[in-house]
């Protein structure tokens, strides 16, 4: 792969965080140690880990809020160390601002980056339609629905026009048909706005359905234990692509992996 | 509307309630000494004369300037202080001692300091208004700034806000709720100050009409200068009220009290 291939690369990472023992005494945990990969332009790569498996803090550090302790990221051949233009983050909890409306939330990170007001009107015009909340322009958020506030946050991700996309766990707090339809709307996004996405969550069926490629975290502390290539047609949201049978393989295959051959609660314990 | 239902509306009740305890009022005050309780149409001639002579009117203006005076600058020295010990560590620990020590002693203790600083007039006044306002204001000022979400401040440093952003676009509208019950607390503490402020270094206003009528035992006076204070509080905190509508009225439950 060359490096114009290369939207971001993670190299050697290791993050330790310090804990409190039974005895009292603070000591550090290894919680990331050697994960090292490329995504390339234009993938969709999603991260997953059983809880506490340090998948949202890899995210973190990707996105410049949390520093590594070892290695780095790298963009466009350049470390980086903390947020940028080129990345902007969509969050579980969403986080909205309650005091703005749906227009003004979206033109947050145009604000912050000193884009004069016409720009930031017309950009967030155009992403609120892309995310078909145009109806809804001028409400605030504790009018929206679940789905419709997180649509905000990929139309307030988007607005920036970032390379790249990264999203912690994004549906985690929505119910599971919200979440769904919103798989569908997501790939339709990315495909027209040719984005780079790294997206971190728990849960199998949607690392499937979304993702080039899976990227499966693991062990104590945590490293890479597999990367899966799921090279299902495209656009996925065309036919019943959990109707495949390597859906199920697939499915098969990262249960083992994160459950470790178990149940759910015989690997928390063995965590 | 049924009978029924006219006697349990609560305006009715309301004003029936008050007018019952008028009744009973002329009824006992006009049997014992005046002094004592006066009665409801001794108060009302007493009300029609204060207007008359202008009395009443320059004093409620000159109250209302103290007041009005003390309470802007406990706001412009409040506010900023409170959002500057909220955010930033070292500011707080350099003023909390002076803070926690100015508030818990009552503010009239510091009126023979205040007297012997600042005379006797308008800006003694004005200097025992702010000294009663200014800690409701900063103290509501800087909790609001320890409420506000830390994953909203998250979010605008995720698009690389500055500290300056930081505080201009996330800290202080998110600390605006608390400013504004801060401002409501302020404008009670406003009135008291400004009343026992005249009480004590008056030649004018209503503090220093309640004493002179007091002193006086012209009792039916005394109690105009009350009602006109009761007006006065619910005048201001209505204001208030209004204003923090205003600036809360993305908030639900804001919306259907309109």
């Amino acid at each position: 792969m060359t490096t114009q291939d290369s939207a971001l690369r993670i190299a050697g990472l290791g993050k330790r965080f310090p804990v409190r023992t039974a005895a009292g005494t603070m000591e550090t945990v290894d919680v990331l140690k050697g994960v090292d990969f490329d995504v390339r332009r234009n993938e969709f790569i999603s991260i997953i880990g059983a809880s506490g498996s340090g998948k949202t803090t890899l995210l973190r550090i990707v996105a410049g809020l949390t520093q590594a302790d070892e290695g780095g990221i790298e963009i466009a051949g350049k470390r980086i160390t903390g947020p940028g233009r080129e990345r902007s983050l969509v969050f579980q909890s969403i986080n909205l601002f309650p005091w703005r409306n749906v227009m003004k939330n979206v033109e947050l990170g145009l604000e912050i980056g000193g884009e004069p007001e016409p720009v930031r009107r017309a950009a967030a015009e155009k992403f609120v339609k892309l995310v078909g909340l145009e109806k809804y322009a001028h409400a605030f958020p504790h009018e929206l629905s679940g789905g419709m506030q997180q649509r905000v946050g990929i139309a307030r991700a988007l607005a920036t026009d970032p390379d790249i996309l990264l999203m912690d766990e994004p549906f985690g707090s929505l119910d599971a048909q919200t979440a769904e339809f919103l798989w569908d709307e997501l790939l339709k996004i990315v495909e027209q706005t040719r984005k780079t996405v790294l997206f971190v969550t728990h849960h199998i069926d949607e690392a499937i359905y979304l993702s080039d490629r899976i990227v499966v975290l693991g062990g104590k502390p945590a490293t890479i234990i597999d990367v899966i290539d799921v090279d299902f047609p495209k656009p996925r949201y065309s036919y019943d692509v959990r109707a495949e049978p390597r859906f199920a393989e697939f499915r098969a295959r990262l249960r083992r992996e994160l459950f470790r051959g178990g149940t759910p609660m015989a690997a928390e314990e063995e965590a | 509307m049924t009978l029924r239902e006219f006697a349990l509306n609560k305006w009715v009740l309301r004003a029936t309630s008050i007018l019952v305890v008028l009744a009973a009022w002329q009824f006992v005050g006009s049997r014992i000494n005046p002094i004592f309780l006066s009665t409801p149409t001794a108060i009302a001639i007493a009300f029609g004369k204060t207007i008359a002579s202008g009395e009443l009117v320059s004093a409620v203006a000159a109250s209302l300037g103290v007041t009005a005076a003390g309470f802007l600058l406990a706001l412009v020295i409040g506010v900023p202080i409170g959002l500057l010990m909220g955010r930033f560590r070292v500011i707080e620990y350099v003023l909390d001692p002076y803070v926690s020590a100015l508030y818990v002693v009552p503010r009239i203790a510091l009126i023979p300091l205040i007297i012997i600083w600042a005379g006797l007039g308008i800006k003694a006044q004005i200097v025992v208004v702010f000294g009663t306002t200014v800690f409701p204001i900063l103290l509501s000022t800087f909790a609001g700034v320890r409420h506000v979400d830390a994953r909203l401040i998250e979010t605008a440093y995720s698009f690389g806000a500055s500290e300056k952003q930081l505080f201009f676009k996330v800290i202080i509208p998110g600390a605006v709720p608390f400013i504004m019950s801060g401002l409501r607390l302020g404008i009670g503490q406003a009135i008291i100050g400004m009343i026992v402020a005249q009480m004590f270094l008056g030649i004018a206003g209503m503090g220093f009409m309640l004493t002179n009528y007091g002193n006086q035992f012209a009792t039916d006076y005394v109690f105009v200068v009350v009602l006109a204070l009761a007006a006065l509080g619910i005048l201001l905190t209505e204001m208030v009220k209004f204003v923090e509508r205003r600036f809360n009225h993305w908030k639900p439950d804001e919306r259907t009290r309109g």
